[in-house]
């Protein structure tokens, strides 16, 4: 459950006044401005929507958006994400972050908030490479690729997040390309709507540590689902998410479901407690003092 | 020592009903207006195995857990063979086992001298012709103990029918035919020499530690936990989970001790008070998002009940070594609260001290229980909820945040003189600001200069200074002040201590204690003042390395400190009353009055 700005606002109402620490070129730039664009096409009110990130380049982007934001800790947005939207499920909440905070240190959080469908937005900025530290292979990064600490290529295969979020059960998946950002803001806006866990895998290249040359190869390899395209049927979605990348990238909206979300089971479960009496404090301490009855029963 | 208190050891293979019997025990003698304590043990198998319990009755607070048995009742020698070093009997205990057991008196695990006196009692046989199975034989014991302690028998009776009432009344006259079968065996045998006496009419509650600490959360305020299951933690989460969702919280159990701590981080983060628990080995995973709970000055509680480490160490049971990295443990110069629960009826009060001030100061709160206190049950007075404080954050005002400069955001780190700045929560207009594990200024906006570090490493520093001041109930002593011997102990080691206390004062050695709960940040001017004039400082404490007294080393002024005297062993079995009265009577002499 959204909730909207009083007035409308435009994207310029969701840029902060600090300065991205991004370098010239960087995809990030893209997936910002789809964001501050999704925002304002929702009208989100900035008071009650919060951003959420672990550590990364990409992880800086909450403090450029003028909402609560938070830069918390290597690979923890997700679970971070998670108590803030259980605790106040008024709140818009999106978890944002890179390939290596999201599918190497963090990984265990994706699966089980996939699982747990919570109701956030997670947004997956993957450029396959750690940026931050100057250039680190990362757990998305091509098999062969050289990089500092694959100096002779990447020995490992790379992981397809978006196969993985299927195979999690994620109930909401898309696809973008930071250089598509009419794309992104459709898919983002899609998501942030998407009661349960959604997940946008959001293409970002590193124009620094992966060269111009991976801009190209994305830029020449991506297409929109196509024509006749359905998001409902698993067996188009898995054909898409077992899409080899070196041929084509699909992107757009890949994959929904209509499972329930966290927040209205925990309705329910709540519904359950709530049938065991009306709770009291005093209640509770009289339960821990032994009551046999009337004195004198027994025999 | 008082005459009115003893201690009964219970020790059987798996369905003999060995804690049952155990917890009927507590449970009539806190029915009947008595203090108690049990603590239960249990083999290794997962379930099904051996058990024993030992529980300790008086008509006074029992303060720990005792060292000799009055009474002893075995089902068989086997079983009870694995629990000899909890269950020690002396010359004068009452020692019952069931005449079907078969041990050559070679093997009986007693000291010879005692095994002339041992009572052979046909439990099983009573337990099938009384109580029409031979599951009653716990029911039997039950009696024989009632008996042979001169305890109500009525008292158990009402308590059969309640706990078998729903069984049918076959079911209930059975079992009251096995406790009256087991009253009328101890009638022809000797009493026991100890004796408690009732007072109707004070009815105690019966509690565990670990519900204790998670009903005292929830009293404070706490509607938010998530945990990964852990011995000796999980009760806590079991309690939560059942409790939490009646008064519109929630109870999670992620993925992992990481994602356990985050997500009471983004619940706290959201405005709702927040608990994590663990025992060492998750605590370990959890410091690295303490550290950034300390960084971005976020309210939140950690429970760690230690257990036996390091690495998995022994699951089951206590030890007092995960002190050091309570204190010290995360990364970086992350102040925090370390409070220590010294027993069952602290784990309430220090749970809503914990979360007051995870409030009143935005930083995280650790608190150190144990295997000891967390699984043992106490019956106690019930808890004066009409006396508890709870105590909120200051949140930033509508009047503060009309007055945000809207380009820039909320200083949600503005300095203030203690400290403690405003802080906002997500759904208040205007409040929104980037909070942040990197160092910030005081937007929360990123820095990176040695100025702005060291200002913000005070500010966070300063806003704990208060908190010895404003805690200082916290600090407890007990003992005669004018007294030479000091004793400092922390957490449950003061059970041991004070009673070992009372009897040497019996024995005209006067000694005071000093147990600190607020262990950081240290309360040095109290303890200081405390110890002033004291002429030996002993030690005790359940570490193998003595972490509580390297502590209290580094922290008192150094003449005090040549005075420490450290007493500190491994874990995996508590500390004894006469264990400690050993480590202080060397230093004591008997003082004539003055």
């Amino acid at each position: 459950m959204a909730h909207q700005a009083v007035t409308q606002l435009t994207q310029k109402d969701y840029k902060a006044a600090l300065q991205p620490v991004w370098c010239p070129g960087c995809g990030d730039f893209g997936v910002v401005a789809a964001i501050y664009q999704a925002l304002a096409k929702l009208n989100l009110d900035p008071d009650r929507t919060m951003l959420v990130s672990g550590i990364g380049c990409s992880s800086r982007l909450p403090g450029y958006v003028n909402t609560y934001s938070f830069n918390a800790i290597h690979g923890r947005a997700i679970p971070i994400a998670t108590g803030i939207k259980v605790a106040n499920p008024e709140l818009t909440v999106l978890a944002v972050g890179g390939d290596g905070d999201g599918f190497a240190i963090g990984t265990q959080h994706f699966v089980h908030a996939a699982r747990r469908n919570v109701d956030i937005t997670y947004v997956c900025m993957d450029n396959s490479i750690y940026g931050l530290t100057k250039g680190h292979v990362s757990p998305t990064t091509p098999t062969d690729e050289v990089t500092k600490t694959s100096p002779y290529g990447n020995i490992e295969a790379p992981m397809n997040p978006v196969l993985m979020a299927l195979a999690c059960g994620a109930t909401f998946i898309a696809r973008s390309f930071s250089a598509e950002v009419k794309t992104s803001v459709e898919v983002i806006a899609q998501a942030i709507e998407h009661p349960g866990f959604a997940f946008v895998h959001l293409i970002s290249p590193c124009p620094v540590f992966r060269g111009r040359q991976q801009f190209d190869r994305v830029k020449e390899r991506v297409r929109r689902t196509p024509e006749g395209f359905d998001f409902t049927k698993r067996e188009q979605a898995r054909a898409i998410a077992f899409e080899d990348p070196n041929e084509q990238i699909t992107l757009g909206l890949i994959w929904r479901d209509q499972r329930a979300g966290y927040i209205a089971r925990q309705q329910v479960i709540r519904g359950k407690a709530a049938a065991k009496g009306t709770p009291s404090y005093e209640g509770l301490l009289h339960s821990f003092i032994p009551d046999f009855g009337a004195v004198g029963a027994g025999r | 020592m008082s005459q009115e208190d003893l201690t009964v050891g219970i020790a059987g293979a798996g369905g003999d009903g060995v804690v049952s019997a155990g917890e009927l025990l507590i449970q009539v003698g806190a029915h009947e207006g008595l203090f108690g304590m049990l603590v239960k043990s249990f083999g290794p198998q997962i379930r099904g195995g051996e058990s024993s319990v030992r529980v300790r009755l008086s008509s006074s607070p029992v303060l720990c857990q005792g060292d000799e048995l009055d009474v002893l009742i075995a089902f068989n020698w086997a079983d009870y063979g694995r629990f000899r070093a909890e269950l020690m009997p002396s010359a004068r205990t009452l020692i019952f086992v069931d005449e079907q057991d078969k041990t050559p008196p070679e093997q009986i695990p007693l000291p010879e001298t005692f095994k002339a006196a041992v009572m052979r009692v046909p439990f099983e046989k009573l337990a099938v012709e009384k109580g029409g199975s031979a599951l009653a034989k716990n029911i039997v014991a039950v009696g024989v103990l009632a008996g042979a302690l001169n305890l109500p028998r009525d008292g158990f009776a009402r308590a059969i029918e309640k706990k078998f009432g729903r069984k049918g009344e076959p079911v209930v006259a059975a079992n009251i035919a096995a406790l009256d079968a087991g009253v009328a065996v101890a009638a022809e045998r000797p009493r026991a020499t100890a004796h408690v006496s009732v007072k109707e009419g004070e009815p105690r509650m019966v509690i565990s530690g670990n519900d204790a600490f998670a009903f005292g959360s929830l009293v404070a305020g706490c509607r938010f936990f998530a945990g990964y299951p852990i011995t000796p933690q999980s009760e806590v989460m079991e309690w939560l989970g059942r409790e939490l969702p009646r008064f519109g919280g929630t109870m999670m159990q992620p993925e992992d001790e990481l994602a356990s701590i985050c997500m009471a981080i983004g619940a706290s983060t959201a405005g709702v008070k927040a608990l994590t628990a663990s025992s060492g080995p998750g605590i370990s995973l959890k410091l690295e998002a303490m550290g950034l709970a300390s960084m971005a000055e976020i309210p939140l509680v950690v429970l760690n009940v230690q257990r036996v480490g390091p690495s998995t160490g022994i699951p089951t049971k206590t030890e007092q070594a995960d002190l050091m990295q309570a204190l010290y443990g995360t990364h970086g110069d992350a102040p925090k609260v370390v409070l220590g629960t010294t027993d069952v009826d602290d784990c309430f009060s220090i749970a809503v001290d914990a979360f007051n001030i995870a409030e009143q100061y935005q930083t995280p709160v650790l608190v150190l229980s144990d295997q000891g206190i967390g699984h043992r049950t106490d019956a106690i007075p019930p808890f004066d909820l009409g006396t508890v404080k709870v105590v909120d954050r200051r949140l930033a005002t509508e009047a503060e945040l009309a007055a945000v400069d809207p380009h820039h955001g909320f200083k949600r780190y503005a300095m203030t003189e203690s400290g403690v700045s405003p802080m906002s929560v997500p759904g208040q207009a205007r409040g929104n600001y980037l909070m942040s594990g990197l160092e910030h200024d005081e937007l929360g906006w990123p820095i990176s200069g040695l100025a702005g570090h060291q200002t913000m490493s005070e500010k966070r520093a300063r806003k704990l200074e208060a908190v010895p001041r404003e805690y200082a109930h916290l600090t407890l002593v007990a003992g005669d002040p004018k007294a030479d011997i000091a004793v400092l102990a922390w957490g449950a080691a003061k059970g041991a201590v004070l009673e070992a206390m009372d009897q040497l004062a019996a024995a005209g050695v006067r000694v005071r204690a000093v147990i600190p709960r607020l262990l950081m940040p240290f309360p040095i001017e109290q303890i200081e003042r405390e110890l002033e004039g004291k002429k030996v400082l002993h030690v005790v404490e359940l570490s193998f390395s003595g972490q509580f007294y390297t502590y209290l080393r580094s922290m008192l002024r150094p003449e005090l400190a040549a005075r420490l005297v450290r007493h500190s062993r491994a874990g995996a079995s508590p500390l004894g009353v006469a264990e400690v009265r050993g480590f202080i009577e060397p230093s004591a002499q008997p003082i004539a009055a003055d």
